[in-house]
């Protein structure tokens, strides 16, 4: 009972330490630049190249539980294109909620650049139909997309006008916390030669870099922290930025509880020994 | 966003993060409530954005009455209830399987040809003298964790049990890399919720 | 006879290939076990044939009528039917849920009503989601004791106050764990579990400005070798070349797996009660 009294209070102790170290560099936190890392830059200088006449994919593969990654993530992005003046489309093929969430992102960030759904983006929603869809879709976007997140027909919107098949797609990103970037890289670059970018949760990061190394993508955002850079690279603090100095404070707090851990553990074994 | 809704979404949060102290009824009652509005929310999405638009629009609005055929084949999900006709789920089930299957042929020369093909690093560049040793570093540790994976042979021979051993240390620099980057992922999600409580709910500004 | 069809026709076409298809399929049911068997192989076959086939066979040939592969054309199609087949198995997983809390509330076993919490959100967010979704218009709405902008506000509760931040905060609650196993249960016991640590540690440190800040006195030109003991490029050359071809040796043994886990299922090797078709029993 004891033990399983300190275990527990232990365990509190841990949870209260997270808490207060999030809650207060949060509250008292600075905006952090962060250098970008070379896939950031990489993802930047990729999307700085696409022809400003053909369309741009926002592949969203994300849901609401990982938000706290791919949201800044999305932002950033949608920040740049909207800067840039390239228009996109978000579509949502893994998680229902993607394109939902993606749309609030950019209905927010619209109003600061003045502009309009329909002529400098456009949601093509969710679709189910997973490997086979995505097949289908480079060789008549239309025929599979047929109306918006808005029951539009694709036909009337204006920023889909002229856009038929994957030759009119200068790119896809994918912003995702599972791995569904492979379907893109299989059907998409593997088949037509189409960019792909990627927007991934920490977990995904490391498998990312084969990817990366041999060019079937063109960049990689990891996490909070890819977001981070890339609102450096864009000259505009964000979400990413703003939460730096928490992430770097849990960072050294998992570092400093692991060595505690172990710390203990040998002076334990030791005293039982002697 | 409305503040009301701002309070229910703090509320809701908090209910769940009040398991962190002890197993409770409202972390109860609150998961069960995602669970319905997530279960709900999934039905009513595919309605609305693949069956109205690409099946019944096309069916009925279209005419293209072979549409029909779609819904009797997707029923067939539902034989899988009866003992009797269960063999019918398992037609369909296993033809999608099969096309995915299909498609892992595809896959396995658009994937994976060109991460081989990656593989084959030089390992004596004149002109960068650093990228050489880091090159042969990629190379040995490719080869050594990948003989790490044969189960088809027992690891006998000196060479490969040498090679098999090596593998297993390079493969824990992997661990380490994906372990730090899964803490960096979850921590993340923590502060997104931080946030959310303390400037949309609490309304502070960070100072 | 096969083009599109409008008013009464349609809905006698529609009837009569439904009545068809169960038709066909009650002929197929009354067959022995072996010839169902054979079916579900054959379907297998040409199901997993035909993307494959599609790939592999030029685009064009002299031998292919009309000059063009024949199964290109079939991508869409395929594409959207397998799309809207896929649509039609959104209830399998509710029928699942609803068995179970349903029987918790009929057994009324403790916490059922929790389940009833379960079916209430899982029925206001199917109802007002198509609601909004196609019951835009304020007058209409009204007509049934509900303006627009209530139905619209039920569903902003339901996905913005209830959805959206439970997920995110239940997916967060790992965090804490982490936090958690990294005292209690993390202990680095021999060699290699010592490597792995350095290597977590110069990962997580190199992502945050914390990490940066320790060795920012180190040289950041290119050229300078020293440049690579700055934390965030040892990590990123860790990302990018170690940890880069253990990941990717990995892949290899899962693509070589999972090819021939596609040729067992392609080729109905697969066995197990899933795969097989067996007598009913009755």
């Amino acid at each position: 009972m004891t033990g399983q009294g300190a275990a527990e209070r232990s365990r509190h102790i841990v949870f209260a330490l997270v808490w207060a170290g999030v809650v207060i560099t949060l509250v008292w936190s600075v905006p952090t630049r962060m250098p970008p890392s070379p896939p950031a830059q990489m993802l930047y200088d990729a999307i700085e190249k696409c022809p400003p006449d053909k369309l741009i994919v926002l592949s969203t593969s994300w849901d609401v539980g990982t938000r706290g990654e791919n949201g800044p993530q999305t932002a950033a992005i949608v920040r740049h294109l909207f800067k840039s003046n390239r228009k996109f489309a978000i579509f949502g093929w893994i998680a229902p909620p993607g394109p939902v969430l993606a749309e609030q992102i950019a209905q927010r960030l619209a109003k600061q650049y003045h502009k309009r759904y329909g002529v400098d983006w456009v949601n093509w929603g969710y679709k189910t139909g997973l490997a086979p869809m995505i097949q289908a879709l480079p060789k008549d976007v239309p025929a599979i997309i047929r109306e918006d997140l808005f029951h539009t027909p694709v036909g009337r919107i204006p920023v889909m006008k002229g856009v038929r098949d994957y030759r009119d797609i200068a790119m896809v990103i994918e912003l995702t916390g599972t791995g569904s970037l492979d379907t893109w890289i299989q059907f998409w670059q593997g088949v037509y030669g189409t960019q792909i970018g990627y927007a991934c949760t920490g977990v995904m990061v490391p498998e990312a870099f084969p990817r990366l190394d041999a060019g079937q993508i063109k960049g990689v955002l990891k996490g909070l922290v890819g977001a981070a850079e890339y609102e450096t690279l864009l000259g505009v603090p964000g979400d990413g930025q703003q939460r730096m100095t928490s992430q770097s404070v849990v960072h050294v707090l998992v570092i400093a509880l692991i060595l505690l851990g172990n710390f203990m553990a040998l002076r334990a074994r030791r005293k039982t020994k002697t | 966003m409305p503040y009301y809704i701002v309070v229910i979404g703090a509320i809701a949060t908090l209910a769940i993060y009040s398991i962190l102290y002890r197993e409770n009824p409202v972390f109860r009652f609150f998961e069960h409530v995602f669970i319905g509005v997530a279960a709900g929310y999934g039905f009513y999405l595919t309605i609305d954005t693949v069956l109205k638009p690409n099946w019944w629009t096309p069916m009925v609005e279209e005419g293209k009455w072979w549409w029909v055929l779609a819904l009797m084949v997707g029923s067939l999900f539902y034989l899988i209830y009866s003992r009797r006709l269960v063999w019918m789920s398992r037609l369909l089930m296993v033809s999608l399987m099969a096309l995915s299957a299909g498609a892992q042929f595809k896959g396995l020369a658009t994937f994976y040809v060109p991460q081989m093909v990656a593989s084959f690093k030089p390992i004596f560049v004149a002109k960068a003298p650093f990228v050489a040793p880091t090159n042969l570093l990629i190379f040995v540790t490719l080869v050594t964790v990948m003989s790490y994976f044969f189960f088809s042979f027992e690891h006998r021979h000196p060479a490969i049990r040498g090679s098999a051993k090596m593998g297993r240390w390079m493969l824990m620099v992997s661990f380490g890399a994906i372990f730090g980057s899964t803490v960096m992922g979850r921590m993340s999600l923590f502060i997104d919720r931080a946030a959310f409580l303390l400037f949309d709910f609490l309304r502070l500004s960070p100072k | 006879m096969f083009g599109p069809k409008h008013g009464a026709e349609l809905w006698v076409y529609i009837g009569a290939t439904a009545a068809a298809f169960v038709a066909v399929f009650a002929v197929l049911h009354w067959l022995p076990v072996r010839f169902k068997r054979w079916l579900v192989v054959v379907c297998a076959f040409l199901g997993g044939l035909f993307y494959s086939l599609e790939y592999y066979l030029p685009a064009k040939h002299r031998w292919f009528p009309g000059g063009e592969n024949p199964l290109s054309p079939l991508v869409i199609p395929m594409g959207n039917a397998v799309a809207v087949v896929s649509g039609f198995a959104l209830a399998l997983g509710l029928i699942n849920l609803g068995l179970v809390h349903g029987r918790n509330i009929a057994r009324a076993r403790p916490g059922w009503y929790n389940s009833v919490a379960f079916f209430v959100a899982l029925i206001s967010m199917i109802v007002f989601g198509l609601w909004q979704s196609y019951v835009p218009d304020a007058a209409r709405a009204a007509g049934l004791g509900l303006s627009g902008r209530q139905v619209h506000r039920v569903y902003d509760v339901l996905f913005n106050g209830l959805f959206q931040p439970l997920g995110a905060t239940l997916f967060s609650v790992l965090a804490f764990y982490i936090a958690s196993a990294a005292f209690r249960a993390f202990r680095i016991r021999t060699a290699e579990a010592a490597f792995m640590m350095v290597s977590a540690f110069i990962v997580m440190l190199g992502q945050v400005p914390v990490g940066q800040w320790l060795t920012q006195g180190l040289p950041t030109s290119v050229g300078n070798p020293l440049h690579y003991l700055r934390v965030e490029n040892a990590a990123n050359w860790l990302y990018s070349t170690w940890s880069m071809a253990g990941v990717r040796a990995v892949d290899f043994g899962i693509a070589v797996g999972a090819l021939a886990m596609a040729l067992r299922v392609w080729l109905s090797l697969e066995r197990g009660s899933f795969f097989e078709v067996r007598e009913s029993k009755k």
